[in-house]
């Protein structure tokens, strides 16, 4: 039996070759599903742990358990404690990168044993200690405290810099600890021997900073343990606390479920008054990574499974063609006697051979493919510099494998369906002529009207769409579906549409075509199912192809608009405004200016903000935020995409200047006011200092968007549902802004046409203090990182090659095989005088009126299926931070690149068939057809 | 007036183990104009390869071959592709209808070829009521018979007024009742068409009804018989 299988597989090399293509894509592809979402969540959970250090300037995960030891109680709860800090990293499987023991005496009374200024000091003080103290400090002043008793009887302490400033202490100063006894049963009495700050600025060690310490007196930790833990010391009440930093990175994917139960049940079960084990706020932190991490897993099933399913309809058409050619071995077989079970396990065993070859080449396809995936930035790019890491999971073996089953059911379709041939009913199929089952039940007219209910009604919930997306769930996949189904009803129906197409091209010259036409159009139009699934297969890759490079395109250029529209300039800071201690708070020395006339850049603009502003109607008080600009500066550095504005962006700030009081103010606020152009407008503008300053305006103009500006804000509730308010800006001169609140902190917007280095160097060379900082490339390019973005574009992009790679092979077997079938008919034709010129003519033709017709159709489906559905899809991808409208963005270039593959394609198709045909003996050509 | 002369005409082809294998040895044939010429012989004797060289199909490798006392080899390709559109008509032993035209089509598609340019439509029709099926132009091929199917080929071959038909066994699928039939039709063509047929066979019973017949048996070319007219 086996013998047999390989034989045929040998006689039947391409079409097997083919089938074997398929199975390799289908498998890599659903093998790369399960690697890409376990390896991009690997990077992505590192990600929002990094996020969040960088914005919080904390480490992100911190376990602190508290003891405290009553006076004259016993020790367990700090003991335990201490334990439960101890054990805490076997505990919740993660290796502790940073352990620190901090102890202090509560609510120590501290008297200075120096007069100052004829009186003794009385301050709240603690005497601490922390484990490691010395390694991680650096004396400013004096030195390290001793770690005995001195000789006089002093206990000798360090003092962080901040508690020097605050308290006025001294090296050398004396201080003693009324609450705290000695051995002796006195208070302990300190000396200050030293000032010390962090050794290093980036040290795990200092999850709190030395400033935090602004109480401690700092006591060597050895002699804390002598004197007041071990078994002989005296009795007094402490607090014990541990500062217990896990390694992030070393928390995956997959022990996330875990890490959270585990942290949770630590955390309940040790929650008592002595002593007590809290952590930070990164459980937050992995929920939130778990419903980004559905999101995309969700997000990338969608939009793999159309190409999924055409893999399928491949691996179909080419088996069923493939079975139509051995019909007749097959009915010589079942007249020979062979079973149908017989001939059913011929090709299962077929089919498992060539999924099996599909399965062992696929995963280390699945395995590119991740890799690409990971590197891409955008559609048909892969040169994002991300390398990610590939965790291999059995998962894709897992999916794989269902891929190569699916596929062998697909094989073994047809097989079940003609099982029932016998040779008598292969001849009388031959003769037949009918139209496809879908035409007849009107199928394709029935799936359009589907998808477009699916419109309709998404159309209609498109809030609540957002609302979905917003509170981190993944769009319905009902969305995805309704488009996919659309694509496929719409190919369907141009079809149809073709064929009354052709009828009535044919009818309207039916005496004058010249042969080569008369014949192509007679064969097209009589032998047309034949072609019908050819033609659906282009006109689906096509569409699909159309309708991918949309999104991918529209999502991220979108995305881009909008980072830039919120952003307003390429860098935008604030420098460190120095108070003004001689005019008091809220008074400020501001940073040289003109400086900035050295950076090379397109412009440079103080933009001042104030968003606690208020505005008056009839006397009642609104919210707003003000923005003060420089007109000109502000133009320029600030540039505005065109028509986000009825009229040109210039004009807006040209009528600004005109007048120092005139104001422009968000529609929204005109709307919501019945504010109109030439009102009077009374701002209280806040100052520093503290109160408002009031200045009449005029308002001047109406914008709907404004550089930075949100017109709304949405804000997640404590119901997780998210609502929505609305934003108030006026945008005044700078001039009248300063004239009322006086030396405030503005920020610096730049212009510096997409490349921020020069920047970073400026910075560097004038040793800029900046105390903020926001850099647009930089938050492009993590748009692009983002691995949702990546994972989409490269999904895209792979599924778009692929169809192009089943599409090319398809369209090739079929005319290839078709041309085979018809070698009789040009045989007849060449005898009949019909010339070769002629024979190619008619096969151009032919070609034409349905390569070119299916590019046609592909592209006028796809485009409207993604004018329908893409402004969906993209609410998928926007998130809270949108705020323009979206664009439908395609980029010509994808669809010249379709395009000219696909012409490609034609044209490689036509070369092999002038071959065939031009290799053709009109003799040889006539004794095939006798057999 | 003989219209057709093959002299000396050679043909081989090689076969797949490398071996020549002489199919047409030095045969002579000439055919006269409006008569019924018949080449007879068992299968494999070489008769079709020498009605294809005949009908400009597949050109010898030795010899010529002379249609209205021009040799047909020595034209263009092009040339020779007119010649078989407008002044030859074939007949072929299976069945050789364009699948997806019907019989009407069939027949009117030589026309087309040929560029004909009177009334299309009743010379069609005269053609099929020459062989008996004008009741049947709208039907499809495949619901013809076979014997059916044979004559559309036949009025197809004749429709744009050749002036030699070449029939490669037209019987050799046909019970023997309709091969008679059919043989009758061509006598009957080349008195009223005024055309010269050439038809191959190896069923001895028609023979009787060649103005002319050449034997022909592996390749050289037995005996010709002549009758009266």
């Amino acid at each position: 039996m086996l013998h047999l299988v390989i034989q045929r597989i040998v006689h039947k090399k391409w079409m097997i070759a083919c089938l074997i293509i398929g199975n390799i894509l289908l498998a890599g592809i659903a093998a790369s599903h399960p690697l890409y979402s376990n390896s991009s969540s690997q990077s992505m959970l590192t990600e929002v742990f990094e996020t969040s250090m960088r914005e919080n300037n904390k480490y992100p995960i911190m376990f602190h358990s508290i003891g405290r030891t009553r006076k004259n109680a016993g020790r367990s709860v700090t003991a335990k404690m201490r334990k439960l800090a101890l054990g805490l990293g076997e505990e919740i499987g993660l290796p502790i990168v940073e352990s620190v023991c901090y102890r202090n005496m509560v609510s120590s009374t501290a008297k200075s044993m120096t007069v100052h200024d004829g009186m003794f000091a009385e301050m709240k003080l603690a005497l601490s200690s922390m484990s490691d103290l010395e390694d991680h400090i650096k004396i400013l002043s004096g030195k390290m405290c001793s770690d005995k008793i001195t000789d006089d009887g002093f206990i000798e302490v360090v003092i962080s810099q901040t508690l020097m400033v605050e308290q006025d202490l001294i090296v050398g100063e004396e201080v003693e600890i009324e609450s705290v006894k000695g051995s002796d049963n006195k208070s302990v009495k300190v000396r200050i021997t030293g000032v010390f700050t962090n050794a290093l600025s980036e040290d795990l060690y200092w999850y709190n900073t030395p400033a935090y310490y602004a109480k401690d007196l700092f006591m060597d930790n050895g002699l804390f343990e002598e004197l007041f833990i071990g078994e002989e010391a005296k009795k007094n009440q402490f607090d014990e606390e541990w500062y217990i930093l896990p390694d992030y990175k070393a928390v995956t994917p997959e022990g996330v479920d875990y890490l959270i139960s585990k942290t949770q049940s630590i955390v309940r079960d040790n929650d008592e008054i002595y002593g007590k084990l809290e952590c930070s706020d990164f459980l937050s932190l992995l929920d939130s990574f778990r419903t980004k991490k559905k999101q995309i897993d969700v997000m990338l099933l969608i939009l793999e499974v159309p190409v999924a399913l055409m893999l399928l309809a491949f691996i179909f058409m080419i088996s069923r063609q493939m079975l139509s050619l051995e019909e007749g071995e097959v009915a010589m077989l079942k007249s020979r006697g062979a079973s149908g079970f017989q001939i059913f396990k011929l090709y299962l065993m077929q089919s498992l051979v060539v999924s099996g070859v599909g399965v062992v080449i696929g995963l280390p396809l699945g395995a590119l493919i991740t890799k690409l995936l990971g590197r891409a930035d955008a559609f048909l790019s892969f040169s994002g510099g991300r390398n990610m890491e590939l965790i291999f999971t059995w998962e894709a073996v897992i999916y794989a494998l269902i891929a190569a089953l699916l596929s062998i059911l697909m094989t073994l379709l047809p097989v079940l369906k003609k099982d029932k041939t016998s040779i008598v009913a292969v001849k009388r199929r031959r003769s037949r002529q009918e139209k496809p089952l879908w035409m007849k039940l009107y199928l394709d007219i029935i799936i359009t009207g589907v998808a477009i209910y699916g419109y309709y009604s998404f159309k209609n919930g498109e809030e609540e769409l957002l609302m979905r997306v917003l509170s981190g769930k993944a769009p319905d996949p009902l969305l995805f579906l309704s488009a996919a189904l659309f694509i496929l009803g719409s190919g369907l129906i141009c079809v149809r549409i073709h064929r009354i197409l052709l009828k009535i091209i044919y009818r309207l010259g039916k005496k004058k075509w010249k042969p080569a036409a008369y014949t192509s159009l007679l064969q097209l139009i009589r032998s047309g199912n034949k072609q019908v699934f050819v033609m659906v297969f282009l006109i689906l890759t096509v569409s699909f192809g159309l309708f991918y490079t949309t999104i991918a395109r529209t999502i991220v250029a979108n995305s881009e608009r909008n980072v830039d529209y919120i952003e307003g300039a390429d860098i935008k800071l604030r420098e460190y405004w120095m108070n003004n201690s001689r005019l008091g708070p809220g008074h400020y020395y501001e940073p040289e200016f003109a400086k900035y006339g050295s950076l090379d850049c397109e412009g440079v603009a103080k933009v001042y903000l104030d968003e606690h502003a208020t505005f008056l109607i009839d006397s009642r008080r609104f919210d707003t935020s003000v923005m003060g600009i420089n007109t000109n500066e502000f133009g320029k550095a600030a540039p505005l995409e065109e028509g986000l504005l009825p009229h040109d962006y210039y004009d807006y700030l040209n009528v600004l200047s005109r007048n120092p009081d005139a104001v422009l103010i968000s529609s929204g606020m005109k709307n919501k006011y019945n504010l109109k152009i030439g009102d009077t407008l009374s701002v209280n503008l806040y100052l520093a200092s503290g109160g408002y300053h009031l200045v009449n305006t005029t308002v001047y103009g109406v914008f709907d968007n404004w550089p930075g500006y949100r017109p709304s804000k949405i804000v997640i509730g404590p119901d997780g549902k998210p609502t929505s308010s609305e934003n108030n800006l006026i945008v005044a001169n700078l001039s009248m802004v300063q004239g009322a609140v006086g030396v405030a902190p503005y920020d610096v917007w730049i212009n510096l046409d997409g490349d921020t280095e020069p920047f970073y160097e400026f910075a560097d060379k004038l040793d800029l203090k900046i105390t903020k900082l926001s850099d647009k490339v930089e938050k492009t390019e993590k748009l692009h990182d983002d691995p949702l973005f990546a994972g989409t574009s490269g999904i895209l992009t792979m599924s778009f090659i692929t169809i192009l790679i089943i599409c090319s092979i398809g369209y090739l077997m079929y005319w290839s095989l078709s041309i085979r079938a018809r070698q009789l008919q040009f045989g007849i034709f060449r005898a009949m005088g019909v010339s070769f010129k002629q024979i190619s003519g008619m096969l151009v033709i032919e070609q034409s009126l349905t390569g070119l017709y299916c590019i046609v159709a592909g592209l006028v489906s796809g485009y409207v299926a993604s004018m329908l559905f893409v402004p969906m899809i993209q609410i998928a991808y926007q998130g809270a931070d949108s705020v323009l409208a979206m664009k439908l963005i395609t980029q010509p270039s994808d669809i010249i690149e379709l395009v000219v593959v696909i012409l490609g394609v034609f044209l490689v198709c036509m070369g092999v068939l002038m071959r065939q045909i031009s290799g053709m003996k009109i003799s040889q050509a006539l004794k095939l057809g006798e057999d | 007036m003989e219209i057709i002369k093959a002299q000396n005409i050679e043909r081989s082809f090689r076969l797949a183990s490398g071996e020549k294998l002489d199919v047409l040895r030095n045969i002579s044939v000439s055919v006269p104009e409006n008569t019924l010429a018949i080449l007879k012989g068992p299968s494999g004797s070489g008769k079709t390869t020498l009605m294809n060289i005949m009908g400009g199909l597949d050109a010898p490798d030795g010899g010529t071959m002379i249609f209205d006392g021009k040799d047909i080899y020595s034209r263009s390709d092009t040339d020779i592709d007119e010649l078989r559109r407008r002044e030859f008509g074939f007949v072929f032993q299976s069945v050789s209808l364009i699948p997806i035209m019907t019989v009407y089509e069939n027949v009117e598609f030589s026309l087309r070829l040929s560029d004909f340019k009177e009334n299309r439509e009743e010379r069609v029709m005269r053609c099929l009521s020459l062989v008996g099926l004008d009741a049947r132009a709208d039907h499809m091929p495949q619901e013809l018979s076979g014997g059916e199917q044979q004559r559309v080929a036949i009025a197809r071959a004749i429709a744009h007024s050749p002036r030699v038909i070449f029939a490669d066994e037209p019987t050799a699928e046909l019970d023997s009742q309709t091969a008679i039939h059919v043989v009758s039709l061509f006598k009957e063509l080349v008195e009223k068409e005024n055309v010269t047929i050439v038809m191959t066979t190896h069923d001895v019973s028609l023979m009787s009804a060649g103005d002319i017949v050449y034997s022909i048996e592996n390749g050289v070319l037995v005996t010709d018989e002549e009758r009266t007219v």
